[in-house]
């Protein structure tokens, strides 16, 4: 067989391979992408937290329903729901060599917790950035509110939804 | 092995992946490309290895940076823009300013991100907001003077809210530091990254605040970015019960305060008038906002002296 041939079909072989990987569906096994996140009892900030998740735990997905995911945690008798942006379908590994560690993943299926922009990242600029200002950042970062106070907020203000759609 | 069997292999692959289209695959399969031309003899491994991780990393671009390293971003970002506007002090204005925020954040279609949303008030008489990736918003005092109610401050809100959910900020970052960023993960993934490494993603890094707070605060959005932030805060608004048409009042006041040619919104922004037009365009004729006697008190209460 001729060598152009061989490239040819390879080549045809890596794109094809790129291309499959747009139509997935996504997998039943989900990360989660944020600090920290709740289980709730029901697809909504309203629902009762049934479990605190945090960076990196691993959850499965059972079924979507307008942004919330009802999800079940392995190893625990626990299922409910989470928003899906606390999410990914993406294997997030918190420790490198770990138990975690798929063999022969790819870096496209996986992102390593902690790699890249990072703290150490972040203190090596700080060392040639002085003036700027982390110390509001870091009190910026303290002030969060519950979603039953948010409610509160809302609620205090007069501020329904639809109310504004009657009028 | 022979160059007709290794046709055959890679035809029974192809195969494959048309009757199995799992998502395991397609690196699988890139591997196994690259393994049976290699073993072919076509290419070294070598080769072999960078075209396993060249296809892998094809693909990256901002969408591929973790909301882990999109905060660590964000904050960089947001303390370049408190280096260059410290912030207005007084707690109960920024307590105020975070409850609203965190209420019309949590209406978004990305309620969640790496560390949540949190607002800040700056101390400035220019009117300007800025979001910071993942979540970091900054408000001026010159802004909130152009809001005349609770419900106008919450347009402001929910339009930086819609540049962070869709990631405006993170799109302004070149292509070539990413490329540069990933790379080096690529390649020391699975080690920790030290010395050399670690200057050259510090590089990657400063370039990519660069980028964004030089689009924050010089040359600003893509009009079409602006649009879709102002949809997603009419989007919001709705959802939580405030009246979309606060955003065309809070524009129509701003129109009257900016000063032509001003090196704030003036400059950044595509023209108020302009806004309002498409923002009519989403929600139809304006209609006054009306007043809230319970709203309008703890608004007055809490940013009367901004």
């Amino acid at each position: 067989m001729p060598r152009s041939l061989v490239t040819a079909v390879l080549a045809a072989l890596l794109i094809l391979g790129m291309e499959v990987t747009a139509l997935c569906a996504p997998p039943q096994t989900m990360n989660v992408q944020v600090k920290q996140s709740q289980i709730r009892s029901a697809p909504s900030f309203l629902g009762k937290v049934l479990m605190d998740v945090a960076y990196g735990d691993r959850v499965e997905a059972l079924e979507e329903r307008s942004g919330w995911v009802r999800i079940s945690v392995p190893g625990k008798n626990v299922s409910g729901w989470i928003h899906g942006s606390a999410v990914t379908s993406k294997r997030i590994l918190l420790k490198v060599g770990g138990k975690d560690m798929p063999t022969g993943a790819s870096t496209g299926e996986m992102s390593l917790a902690s790699k890249g922009f990072n703290s150490d990242v972040e203190a090596e600029f700080r060392k040639s950035h002085r003036s700027l200002d982390y110390k509001t950042i870091d009190q910026m970062e303290a002030v969060t509110f519950d979603p039953q106070q948010l409610i509160a907020f809302l609620r205090e203000g007069d501020v329904v939804p639809g109310k504004e759609v009657a009028r | 092995m022979s160059p007709l069997r290794s046709a055959v292999a890679l035809f029974l692959s192809t195969l494959a992946v048309f009757l199995f289209p799992g998502c395991a695959g397609m690196d699988a399969l890139t591997q196994a490309g690259a393994g049976i031309a290699q073993r072919s003899g076509h290419i070294t491994q070598e080769q072999a290895t960078s075209i396993t991780k060249t296809s892998s990393s094809f693909a990256k671009s901002f969408e591929d940076i973790t909301p882990e390293q999109e905060y660590f971003i964000g904050r960089s970002v947001g303390a370049t823009i408190l280096g260059k506007y410290p912030p207005f002090g007084n707690q109960v204005s920024n307590r105020y300013l975070n409850l609203l925020g965190q209420a019309l954040a949590q209406a978004s279609d990305r309620p969640e991100t790496f560390q949540g949303y949190h607002f800040q008030i700056l101390e400035t008489e220019e009117i300007n907001a800025f979001a910071a990736p993942g979540g970091l918003i900054f408000v001026s005092r010159g802004m909130l003077r152009c809001c005349r109610t609770e419900d106008a401050v919450a347009a402001v809100l929910a339009h930086e809210v819609g540049h962070i959910q869709n990631q405006h900020g993170l799109k302004a970052i070149q292509t070539a530091r990413l490329t540069t960023a990933f790379t080096i993960l690529a390649t020391e993934g699975a080690k920790s990254v030290g010395g050399q490494e670690l200057k050259n993603l510090t590089q990657a890094f400063e370039g990519s605040i660069s980028d964004i707070t030089g689009t924050l605060m010089n040359s600003g959005y893509s009009r079409q970015s602006e649009r879709e932030a102002d949809a997603a805060a009419v989007k919001i608004l709705s959802r939580v019960g405030y009246d979309p048409n606060a955003l065309v009042a809070m524009l129509q006041e701003m129109e009257k305060r900016l000063k032509p040619g001003g090196l704030d919104f003036a400059k950044t922004h595509p023209s108020p008038q302009s806004r309002i037009e498409e923002v009519q365009g989403m929600i139809g004729p304006y209609k006054a906002v009306p007043v809230i006697p319970v709203r309008q008190e703890r608004f007055r209460m809490a940013l009367g002296n901004v």
